[in-house]
């Protein structure tokens, strides 16, 4: 398991950084796959930064509880909860993003690219409503709904399968669930790279 | 395409609908005068004036929409038949409003107004009635999310995002939506957003109940009276002029219309 080497490259690197004085004792471990502010690191770990601090608990709960499955964040979730969750959570929450333009509803009423469209004004013959009506203006996220704009693709990709094959659930209402079982496998390539490069 | 669902209730088929008499104002009214009282009373804001260009344009685009959908339906070739703005603005239900034959003959004027998407599905007033403290329970667990934990919804950068349900920034006391029977309608066909889950007929009454018996803004038609205008408009499933489990009367403590702060935009 890569694991523990990883436990110990970011044990011993983040000493080094000018941000450690910030980064709490217990974010440690984390920063080795998500960035020390929480930036995300391609082909480690997904973008945590500006995410609800609730969310972000919610979700280390749902991998402990196996309703996400992800083998390297379980054997993670396992070993943190609590206050040390807690404070985790709000450290990555408070770290900055990348801004981008918000984009108000109506703004553009035509759109050429399908993914645009999907996200702006979903498709109501299927009753999807547009990814930014809950995901926010511009998916930069709103209340505890996470934002999407410039999050890794890779990783966007995956949430959607996953959710299409029963590995990631415990979404309120199965919000997300209902509305992934409705993408088709082009849609989902089309929209996380669509969402991965708005930044 | 915007406007173009049959459920929320779309643009075109209220077209359709009108010019038509209302209970609301006591007189018949054209499609304009309909509009107008979507953003009086449904947006809490101020209307555009009769006539004006924004009017004609919300006019034109329901237009388009429901006749393209009826030449579709009956197979008139050929694109959509302009109009002037004045017969625009009136609404596809006049006895002299312009159609292709092969449209009137299908649908003469008494059948215009019930297109499909006209109004909401009825869902039928549960037999033991409804309960705001019931509906609490509801909005906890399947509106909270979207709508927030105060009913003030959230906007993200600034931007309206998602919609309050009660308090100075949601739809006033005139609104169609404050009504216990049409919010349970709407709500029990498109909420939670999306469908991810169907809510029983009795959810959605309790539901409707809870949010309908807060505090919103005024109904524009108020001049002085709580209790006159309780009397004169809201004989319906409503709380106006009511007090709900000893709280104050709503509709008493109401907040304004059109409040200066909508005017900046965000
Ligand atoms: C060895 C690499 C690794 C480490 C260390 C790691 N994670 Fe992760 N994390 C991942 C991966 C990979 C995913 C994506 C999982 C998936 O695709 O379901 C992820 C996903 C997450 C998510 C979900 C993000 C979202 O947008 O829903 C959260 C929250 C999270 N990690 C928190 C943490 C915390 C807190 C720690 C430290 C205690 C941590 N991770 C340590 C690799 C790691
Ligand atoms: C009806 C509301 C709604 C709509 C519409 C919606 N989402 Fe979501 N989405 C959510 C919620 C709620 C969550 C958070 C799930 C959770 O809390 O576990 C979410 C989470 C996600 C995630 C996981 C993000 C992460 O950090 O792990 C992805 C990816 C996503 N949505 C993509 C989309 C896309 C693409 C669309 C448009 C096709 C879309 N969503 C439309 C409500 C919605
Ligand atoms: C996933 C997010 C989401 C959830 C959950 C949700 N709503 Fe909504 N709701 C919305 C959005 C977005 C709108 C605005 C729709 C639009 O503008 O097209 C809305 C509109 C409404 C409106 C109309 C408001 C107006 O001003 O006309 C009512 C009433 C409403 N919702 C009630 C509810 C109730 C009751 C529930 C719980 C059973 C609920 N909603 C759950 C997102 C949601």
């Amino acid at each position: 398991m890569r694991i523990p080497l990883l436990l110990t490259f970011c044990v011993f690197l983040s000493p080094t950084s000018s941000l450690a004085a910030d980064l709490p004792l217990e974010a440690g471990v984390c920063a080795g796959c998500h960035g020390e502010q929480g930036q995300g690191i391609n082909n480690l770990g997904p973008r945590l930064a500006g995410l609800p601090a609730q969310y972000l608990e919610r979700q280390v709960n749902l991998f402990k509880g196996g309703s996400r499955q992800n083998v390297t964040m379980h054997a993670m979730a396992m070993g943190i909860g609590g206050e040390q969750l807690q404070k985790v959570a709000n450290y990555f929450s408070a770290q900055p993003v990348q801004p981008v333009a918000p984009v108000r509803r109506g703004e553009q009423t035509a759109y050429t690219d399908p993914a645009a469209k999907l996200v702006y004004q979903g498709d109501w013959s299927r009753t999807l409503p547009a990814c930014a009506t809950c995901h926010g203006p511009a998916t930069i996220g709103v209340g505890q709904i996470p934002r999407l704009a410039g999050q890794q693709a890779d990783y966007l990709k995956n949430q959607l399968v996953a959710w299409q094959q029963g590995k990631r659930a415990g979404d309120p209402d199965n919000t997300m669930g209902n509305i992934a079982g409705k993408l088709s496998g082009a849609e989902i390539d089309a929209l996380s790279s669509y969402l991965a490069n708005l930044q | 395409m915007p406007g173009a669902a049959p459920t929320p209730p779309p643009l075109w088929a209220a077209y359709f609908a009108y010019p038509a008499y209302r209970k609301k104002n006591d007189k018949v009214n054209s499609y304009q005068e309909r509009l107008q009282g979507c953003m009086t009373y449904s947006m809490n804001g101020k209307a555009p004036p009769l006539g004006s260009p924004e009017l004609v344009a919300f006019a034109a685009y329901s237009y388009w929409l429901g006749m393209g959908a009826l030449m579709d339906k009956y197979g008139v070739p050929g694109p959509v038949p302009e109009l002037d703005d004045e017969e625009l603005l009136k609404g596809g239900k006049g006895d002299d409003f312009p159609l292709p034959d092969a449209i009137v003959r299908a649908l003469p004027v008494d059948e215009r107004g019930k297109l499909p998407g006209r109004g909401y599905p009825l869902v039928e007033k549960p037999t033991g009635g409804y309960s705001p403290q019931r509906g609490e329970t509801v909005y906890r667990q399947h509106c909270q999310l979207c709508h927030g934990a105060d009913g003030q919804g959230y906007a993200s950068a600034g931007i309206p995002t998602l919609p309050p349900l009660w308090g100075p920034d949601s739809f006033n006391w005139g609104a169609g939506m404050h009504r216990v029977n049409t919010a349970a309608y709407f709500i029990h066909e498109n909420m939670p957003l999306g469908k991810s889950i169907q809510l029983t007929p009795q959810q959605a009454w309790d539901v409707a109940a809870y949010i309908n018996s807060r505090e919103r803004p005024q109904d524009p038609r108020f001049d002085g009276s709580v209790e006159k205008l309780r009397q004169r408009y809201h004989q319906h499933t409503g709380y106006y002029g009511q007090s709900v489990d000893g709280g104050p009367v709503l509709g008493a403590k109401a907040y304004p219309n059109f409040p200066p702060q909508q005017d900046s935009g965000d």
